[in-house]
């Protein structure tokens, strides 16, 4: 069998190797995996940096200096962690703006998931007359700006009476977004042929082989779904101002804008106020993350 | 200053005029009915730092108290959005009874009350209010065409803070709270206060027309600025300011923002001048500084111009309850002033009421402040005026990144600031009315 | 027969294809058409959103392509931001992917920390970055002065850097495009790679013979996507330039910039409306010729269009 030396390579299994090729071999990929890890880590450091000086801007009382001679990455001095509960309770009641912001958001990922992944199939995977132009009119509804959009749009939901409500915040996701079509599409297209005409001539309709086989292998692109639309309407800010007007109703998105109306910027609470809206979303992400792997890859292919 | 990103969030919302019955102000109130006073609700659009501040929520209390039949809902939105909020909801036939009015624009279709009748009604008398405020000028006034639609609690003003101790220490005397210096005595005495050592710049402005009269970039009706701006006068204040920030008498905008952190850092006697909103003086007052002030550094021969602004408060033509939301205004530019000053401390628009109720206190600063106040003057009207001037901060930015001197910047900013201009004009006079 | 029965199942498959299209062909006529027919009609007018709508025919167009040198500018400074970050963007994510992909220790917390920036709002991430550019006292300077330059750069504030100034920001965001490349990675078959090693393919040439053609489609979404995202860039550069201003010199004056200052600032929705679909058409015609080309370099495991 023939050797296979792949130059610092972590995945090679079983070769037959002389013993000092073994020796080389290992210092390889001990050094492969070093840079590996130390592109990470400095990575990792221009992402935390700026977050860090997020933490100590947001721990520091309202009169000590935000802009300090020597840049400050980690808290040493002030740590005012009454800023945090602050910033939550005392202000603005963030805790029923949480609330009201998971209804929408929650919505939202359903709708998204259930409308998004049927319609991606059917461009994924279908024939049908009308694909290619319908596909190019999915494509041009994501090129229209939505500010040109938002004003006749909410109008629109004005005459059929959704002012005031959560529902222009909800209903649209169900009837799907072109991105996450698109998405959902690119993906799809990536697994074989070969499992639906295993699935076809098992007797399987086109509704089970969705169901039963693509859907399940498409965890991964389903997880990043759930993902961006869960932070595309935990962030929203103009779909909530433009439509509610019961400060009861409103969102934490709008909570924060609030915040920082004004000349007088208290960056120490709006970095607390920020960072404080970092922890759900990467919490979830987190636990979410491990869906990222599925697909062909892990299954394999059967038969 | 804020009210220049308020402008930026545009209109606001009408007037509702409808005196109450034989302008009695006292209203009975009617508990059990003894004038048929339905429950009425007012929703009041504002926007505030950190949401409804104190002041708002005080004054509610307290106009709910003395008319128990009105339910006074205030929302706040965010600043910067409150304009695309308000136009959307006027497009929508959802506007609510009493907004914040900014600039003309409104007035002029119409979709605010005039809130004369209301005015005479309730005895309020306007000759003692910061008259800038109160005529018709420019967008910062309440009047429009000989009526007044909105009306509010306070005067904001631009003014000059300086600290007494340093102008002693260093053997200067104090200037007049009126007539003020001019900006090259600004710039001189600020670099003779500059100690880098103990940390003490001798002044800060943020830019020229901080303190500059508008007035001095445009012709008298508004209409050229090519020419002006880039005048020799004109380019003369850029000189003598960038010449400060040169010799680094001046922090530069990036270090501090005299706007938002002017009083801070006066109040920490880390700035000997401070050109800043004078508000919040409290904070001053209780830092131990020994303080005065005076009008905004003016060129000679250029009467003097600051800008003035307040709480303006309007009614929306369309409002269901007229009459209570006048009532509301009515509350809050007579007994809103004595609210505003004890939550707040800001001085009152009715500078007769200011000194009943002894605002400046003995202090020597708010005396001076009082008396710059009666100065304020309405200036030349502009349409959209900060978009057109646009070019003015680009040529301001470049003569102190040291990338062109001041003649250069201006006279290439001057044709886009006056296409600009011609453009707003346009804009104005198709919409007339 | 087969003919017949090939015929029949096409039908049947077109029939649930529509079936499955309905929730998008239903909002489309819901929520889309009477919108976008509004907002076209729109821009032939003079719309001030207080007050009715004036017809002006096609008036907007022409003052937008002969008397507004914004319009040109701030097609020149959206040129300028795509052609940096685009190409950037895009192959950054990749390699960022190819590197969250392995299977090593603690792979997980990498992931979720090079995740973080994505999770803020484009208005809170360029909050903070305006507080780390500042030129004089931002942490950013402060430690390239430490690091021995004495004159960095002005970053927002001058004209030169402040284009890069925004790709920058996005950058510190690029592990979010990083997850898309990651779910497009899962679909790749272990066996295609042990082929190539048994071809005696090394690293690199199995990431160009195998990860490459196999991650095309989602190099084609990244890429579209980029693009319109380029074109539409908007809440970061808002709060970047502090609220709209258009930087120095016009050097942040971004297309959507103007459009949203025409439109709620200058009150001229109508004209902002046809800065919209101005907009619309430069973007469908470069997406065109992407899409036209994307036929030569894409690789579909499955492609109905071609019968596979």
């Amino acid at each position: 069998m023939t050797t296979v030396q792949a130059p610092g390579e972590a995945e090679v299994t079983r070769e037959t190797v002389a013993p000092r090729r073994v020796l080389r071999y290992r210092i390889r990929r001990i050094s492969y995996k070093t840079l590996m890890y130390v592109l990470l880590i400095g990575l990792c450091s221009f992402i935390l940096l700026p977050v860090g000086w997020m933490l100590t801007a947001a721990l520091k009382p309202d009169l000590a200096p935000v802009f300090t001679p020597t840049p400050e990455w980690f808290p040493t001095e002030h740590w005012q962690w009454d800023n945090f509960p602050e910033v939550l309770t005392r202000r603005l009641p963030f805790l029923r703006y949480t609330i009201n912001t998971m209804i929408i958001v929650i919505g939202n990922i359903l709708g998204v998931l259930i409308s998004c992944s049927v319609v991606g199939f059917a461009f994924a995977r279908l024939r049908f007359r009308g694909s290619k132009v319908l596909f190019y009119i999915l494509i041009v509804t994501m090129l229209i700006p939505w500010q040109a959009l938002m004003v006749p749009q909410f109008l629109f939901f004005v005459k059929i009476g959704w002012y005031g409500t959560y529902l222009p915040l909800i209903i649209p996701s169900f009837t799907g977004s072109a991105f996450f079509i698109f998405l959902i599409r690119q993906y799809m297209r990536t697994i074989p042929k070969d499992l639906d005409d295993a699935a076809r001539v098992d007797g399987l309709n086109t509704w089970q082989i969705f169901w039963r086989i693509i859907l399940p292998l498409s965890t991964p692109v389903l997880t990043v779904c759930a993902v961006f639309t869960f932070l595309a309407s935990w962030n929203n800010l103009l779909g909530p101002l433009i439509y509610l007007d019961d400060q009861k109703k409103f969102t934490v998105a709008l909570g924060l804008a609030n915040l920082v109306s004004i000349a007088d910027t208290p960056w120490n609470l709006t970095m607390a106020a920020n960072l404080v809206t970092i922890i759900p979303t990467v919490l979830v992400y987190f636990f979410v993350q491990k869906k990222l792997i599925g697909g062909i890859a892990s299954v394999g292919l059967k038969g | 200053m804020k009210w220049r990103r308020v402008v930026a969030a545009t209109f606001a919302v009408a007037l509702v005029t409808t005196a109450c019955t034989g302008g009695d102000d006292d209203t009975i109130p009617s508990g059990d009915g003894s004038t048929a006073a339905e429950q009425v609700t007012l929703d009041f659009w504002v926007f505030e730092e950190g949401g409804i501040g104190s002041f708002l929520k005080t004054l509610e209390d307290a106009f709910e108290t003395e008319y128990p039949n009105v339910d006074l809902n205030i929302t706040a939105y965010p600043e910067g959005n409150y304009g695309v909020k308000l136009d959307t909801a006027i497009a929508a036939g959802k506007a609510p009874d009493l907004v914040l009015v900014f600039g003309p624009e409104q007035m002029r279709a119409g979709l605010l009350l005039p809130l004369d009748d209301m005015i005479e009604e309730n005895g309020i008398d306007l000759s003692t209010y910061v008259p800038a405020l109160v005529t018709p000028g420019d967008e910062f006034s309440c009047a429009y065409e000989d009526s007044l639609y909105c009306l509010g609690s306070y005067a904001g003003s631009v003014q000059m803070l300086y600290n007494k101790d340093l102008f002693d220490a260093a053997g200067i005397p104090y200037p007049a709270a009126w007539p003020p210096m001019t900006p090259d005595e600004f710039v001189d005495i600020a670099c003779q206060l500059t100690d880098e050592a103990a940390g003490v710049w001798g002044g800060a402005a943020s830019d020229p027309l901080a303190y500059v009269p508008f007035d001095m970039m445009f012709s008298p009706d508004g209409r050229t600025t090519e020419g002006y701006m880039n005048g020799p006068d004109f380019v003369h204040q850029f000189e003598v300011l960038a010449s400060g920030y040169d010799q680094g008498c001046l922090p530069s905008s990036n270090i501090l923002d005299p706007w938002e952190q002017g009083r801070d850092f006066f109040a920490s006697g880390q700035l000997a001048m401070v050109i800043t909103d004078f508000q919040d003086l409290d904070k001053v007052d209780n830092a131990g500084i020994n303080w005065g002030s005076t009008g905004v550094p003016t060129p000679e021969g250029v009467e003097p111009y600051f800008f003035v602004w307040t709480d303006s408060v309007g009614v929306m033509a369309d409002s269901e309850h007229p009459e209570e939301a006048m009532d509301f205004i009515a509350f809050l530019t007579t007994e809103g002033l004595q609210i505003r000053y004890e939550v707040s401390g800001d001085i009152p628009i009715d500078l007769a009421v200011a000194d009943e109720i002894d605002w400046a206190g003995g202090v020597p600063g708010r005396e001076d402040g009082l008396e710059v106040l009666s100065h304020a003057r309405p200036m030349v009207f502009v349409p959209n005026r900060w978009d057109v001037a646009t070019p003015y901060y680009d040529a301001w930015g470049f003569v102190l990144g040291g990338e062109k001197t001041a003649q250069q910047a201006l006279d290439d900013a001057a044709p886009a600031q006056q296409e600009n201009l011609d453009s707003e004009w346009e804009t104005w006079e198709e919409a007339g009315g | 027969m087969a003919r017949a029965k090939r015929g029949l199942m096409a039908r049947k498959e077109e029939r649930a294809a529509y079936l499955f299209l309905s929730p998008w062909l239903f909002g489309l006529l819901a929520f889309w058409l009477i919108p976008i027919i509004a907002s076209l009609l729109l821009s032939m007018t003079r719309w001030e959103i207080i007050r009715d709508p004036e017809w002006l025919g096609f008036e907007n167009y022409r003052e937008m392509l002969f008397d507004d040198r914004t319009f040109w500018v701030s097609i020149r400074v959206t040129l300028k931001y795509m052609v940096m970050s685009v190409p950037l963007y895009l192959v950054a994510g990749l390699l960022l992917s190819l590197l969250l992909n392995l299977k090593i220790r603690g792979i997980n917390l990498f992931r979720t920390i090079l995740f973080v920036p994505s999770v803020l709002s484009g208005v809170a991430v360029a909050v903070l970055w305006v507080a780390l550019l500042n030129p004089d006292v931002g942490a950013v300077n402060s430690l390239l002065r430490d690091l021995g330059i004495s004159d960095p750069p002005r970053w927002l504030q001058s004209p030169t850097w402040a284009v890069p100034s925004v790709v920058l920001v996005g950058f510190w965001g690029i592990g979010g495009g990083a997850i898309i490349y990651l779910s497009g990675l899962q679909n790749i078959g272990p066996q295609l790679y042990e082929a190539a090693l048994l071809d005696g393919a090394g690293p690199l040439q199995r990431f160009r013979y195998v990860t490459l053609p196999m991650i095309t489609p989602t190099l084609l979404f990244v890429l579209l996507t980029g693009l319109i995202d380029a074109f539409q860039v908007f809440d970061t550069v808002w709060v970047l330039s502090q609220g709209g201003q258009g930087g120095l010199g016009d050097s942040l004056q971004f297309y959507l910039i103007n459009l949203w200052n025409e439109a709620f600032v200058a009150g001229r929705y109508g004209y902002a409306s046809a800065l919209a679909w101005v907009l619309v058409l430069i973007a469908a015609a470069v997406i065109l010729i992407v899409f036209k080309t994307s036929g030569r370099w894409v690789y579909y495991e499955y492609d109905p269009e071609r019968n596979r």
